[in-house]
């Protein structure tokens, strides 16, 4: 057991933040949130050429053959740079696409999938979808749909006939939602399990959290130490002084446990093969070759970061379910999530 | 990262498991402090013999010479297996021994390191003071050179099991005209020493392992000065660091124990309004399982801790938001424990959670008050300006 990053690791999160902190300066995520269509398509592209889509796949499905640690890091890292686009719904329709024609384009950065989460089979659990799934996540420049029903996952091109997007408001400027109608459409069930995927759904999404939630300690922490009041930085009187400790508490909590969450995880292990040390050295001298560009003045980022943490929490991570209490801890339905729902974790752990 | 145990941690662990199933004590511990302390000694000298105590203390100094993971493993089967409080030997196992092992002269781990691993002697922390807590450095018991003894005359305050131990980690003043923080010295006092005078005080659980130490010209060896005269503050600093980085790791596992104790006590208690039971009740429910979610993070954080300490070699500050964490959730679980038992947690004699919630209260003052905690966070890891 080792929940700190070693080399390997710190040089494939450090390649992927040097990339999205050059391309991603806040300005540019501002830029991006209010143009059309509200994602970077060039970065996609970039990230597409990196690898980032196929890091937890098997080398020979075309991935980067690591695990589950490496996509968790690569999550935070978008988290942290508050980065607009359907990562979730791609990364695990790299999963759930293996084997099928979707999988290269999608690898490739060229498609982008976005998920539908239906546990309860609202749309249907038969040969036909139907109905309306609101609020879906960058719903609007998705090029396909990952539904991710109770017990089968299905996907839908964004061109099928008989499915319609609609866009709605959301107060997150980096994350736009849409209603999916599906009006009887044909879907035929994919080969991967759905509890998987929806474990690893929960644990990327929690690794995004994270990742805001150390963005929003690290941008105020710096903020206190130069705003001067009374004469003094902010940071230096202990009513503030307090709050950013509690603020560190929280997010290495959820650091923590979100880490926790990823070796509970069932399948494959974590530990990239040897061979796989040239994906993270291509990474480091891509970033090297990037140069040293300085990311933009940073102007105040709470408006975009602050509307994550309530979606994220909406989606994907209901909050606590009181009956979850009952069940006696290890009869659990389904594999141990990551670090979002208490609730949902509580009931799974082993007692000591 | 690894983000499961090896398998050599899993070995240790199955090897750990069937040592305690096997000689796990069977009777309860006695109430009588005497015999909770001769129970504590025997306890450990069978532990010593077996080879399970000083799990990370080097092998030269009668350790096991095992990984600070294979110690966290260690506490998680101890607290699983139920295995008793080190209580009475807590400060010669987690302060007295790593302090010696680090600062100590060859004769002082000599004399002193097998004795505590063999649980033959009883320790004592003589830190506090009525006017030196949070402030430790301003601690004003003084001890005078003469010849080749030091002669202390002050008082020391909260002191654990000062009347069975044999010995005390003690801090005077030996330079009152030196900066502060330069005229302290860590000093071993035999606490058998002519002079001392030690007064329990009854807490608010009612028991007396607390105590005040009067010193009245006690002499005691200057040969007993560990790391050297007036460079006590360093040597403190190393006891506290060992104290934040791994003394509470038994403490933090049997939490999680504690939880499951409280569910098990949900499905058989009234609830709230007295018709079902206290786990149908919507708010009780999801306050226990909020719980069980943050004793799992509570263990996270600590593997992690342990992961870095491993990777660097000193516990770091980060320990002070592991301790934070603790104290404040250990103290939202006791309050739920009272919660559900309603209004009969105040009869007298209390029930076993409430004397736990009564002796939780102090979790956020020792060993730094959850606000030193929150400067030490703020200070140290944040870089925050003092």
């Amino acid at each position: 057991m080792d929940l700190t990053l070693g080399p390997e690791e710190t040089a494939v999160r450090d390649a992927i933040r040097g990339v999205l902190t050059e391309r991603l300066p806040l300005a540019r995520v501002r830029a991006v949130a209010s143009a059309e269509p509200g994602i970077d398509e060039a970065l996609w592209r970039e990230a597409g050429g990196l690898g980032w889509f196929g890091l937890g796949l098997p080398e020979d499905a075309g991935g980067a053959g690591y695990g589950a640690a490496e996509e968790m890091l690569l999550f935070v890292e978008l988290g942290r740079g508050l980065t607009p686009g359907q990562w979730l719904g791609t990364v695990l329709g790299a999963h759930a696409l293996a084997g099928t024609p979707a999988l290269a384009p999608l690898l490739a950065g060229e498609l982008r999938v976005a998920l539908i989460d239906d546990p309860s089979d609202a749309l249907g659990d038969g040969a036909r979808l139907a109905g309306v799934a609101r609020g879906v996540a960058d719903a609007g420049a998705a090029g396909g749909f990952l539904v991710l029903g109770g017990g089968a996952a299905r996907y839908l091109p964004a061109t099928t006939h008989g499915l319609a997007v609609e866009g709605r408001p959301s107060i997150d400027p980096t994350r736009r939602l849409g209603d999916v109608r599906f009006s009887g459409i044909a879907a035929s069930p994919l080969a991967s399990d759905t509890a998987t995927l929806r474990t690893l759904a929960t644990l990327l999404a929690a690794a995004e959290a994270v990742g805001v939630a150390e963005r929003a300690l690290e941008d105020s922490v710096e903020y206190a130490k130069v705003r001067q009041q009374f004469g003094r930085p902010i940071g230096s009187f202990q009513a503030v002084k307090h709050r950013c400790a509690d603020m560190a508490v929280r997010a290495e909590v959820a650091l923590a446990h979100h880490l926790r969450g990823g070796g509970a995880r069932r399948g494959r292990g974590n530990r990239a093969p040897p061979r796989r040390r040239r994906q993270g050295a291509r990474d480091r001298r891509r970033a090297r070759q990037r140069g040293r560009q300085r990311p933009e003045p940073r102007r105040h980022g709470f408006h975009v970061g602050s509307g994550r943490a309530p979606l994220s929490q909406a989606r994907l991570a209901p909050r606590a379910r009181p009956r979850d209490a009952h069940r006696a801890p290890g009869r659990a339905r389904r594999p141990l999530a990551g670090g979002v729902s208490e609730s949902r974790i509580a009931t799974r752990l082993n007692p000591l | 990262m690894h983000l499961r145990f090896s398998p050599g941690e899993e070995a240790f662990r199955a090897e750990a498991r069937a040592w305690l199933e096997a000689n796990l004590p069977r009777a309860p511990r006695p109430t009588e402090l005497a015999a909770r302390a001769a129970y504590d000694q025997a306890w450990q000298r069978r532990m010593y013999d077996s080879g399970w105590a000083g799990i990370a203390w080097p092998r030269a100094h009668g350790g096991r010479g095992a990984t600070l993971m294979e110690q966290l493993v260690w506490c998680e089967e101890y607290a699983r297996a139920g295995a008793p409080d080190i209580s009475t030997l807590f400060v010669g196992l987690n302060h007295a021994g790593p302090t010696l092992v680090a600062c100590g002269t060859e004769e002082q781990k000599a004399a002193h390191l097998a004795p505590i691993l063999r649980g033959e002697v009883i320790w004592c922390q003589g830190f506090s003071e009525p006017n030196a807590g949070s402030d430790l450095a301003s601690l004003q018991t003084r001890a005078v050179v003469e010849g080749d003894v030091l002669v202390v005359s002050g008082q020391k305050v909260w002191t654990s099991f000062a009347h069975v131990a044999q010995f005390q980690e003690l801090l005077v003043r030996t330079d009152p005209e030196a900066p502060r923080h330069r005229g302290i010295t860590w000093v071993i006092c035999p606490m058998d020493a002519p002079g001392i005078e030690i007064r329990p005080i009854t807490t608010l659980t009612g028991e007396s392992d607390f105590c005040e130490v009067f010193y009245d010209h006690v002499k005691i060896p200057l040969r007993n000065v560990v790391g050297r005269l007036n460079d006590g503050w360093r040597v403190a600093m190393a006891t506290l660091s060992f104290e934040r980085g791994t003394a509470f790791l038994a403490e933090q596992v049997r939490l999680s124990r504690r939880v499951d104790e409280l569910v098990a006590l949900a499905q058989t208690t009234p609830g709230p309004r007295g018709r079902r039971r206290a786990i149908d009740d919507d708010e009780i429910a999801r306050r226990l399982a909020r719980a069980r979610a943050e004793v799992d993070a509570l263990r996270a954080m600590t593997y992690r801790s342990v992961s870095l300490a491993a990777r660097t070699g000193v516990p770091g500050a980060e320990a002070s938001m592991i301790r934070l964490f603790f104290s404040e959730l250990l103290q939202r679980i006791d309050l739920l424990a009272m919660d559900m038992q309603g209004a009969p947690a105040v009869d007298a004699p209390a029930s076993r959670w409430t004397e736990l919630y009564l002796a939780g209260l102090s979790q956020t003052i020792g060993g730094g008050t959850k606000d030193i905690q929150r400067n030490i966070i703020g200070e140290r890891v944040l870089g925050l300006p003092r």
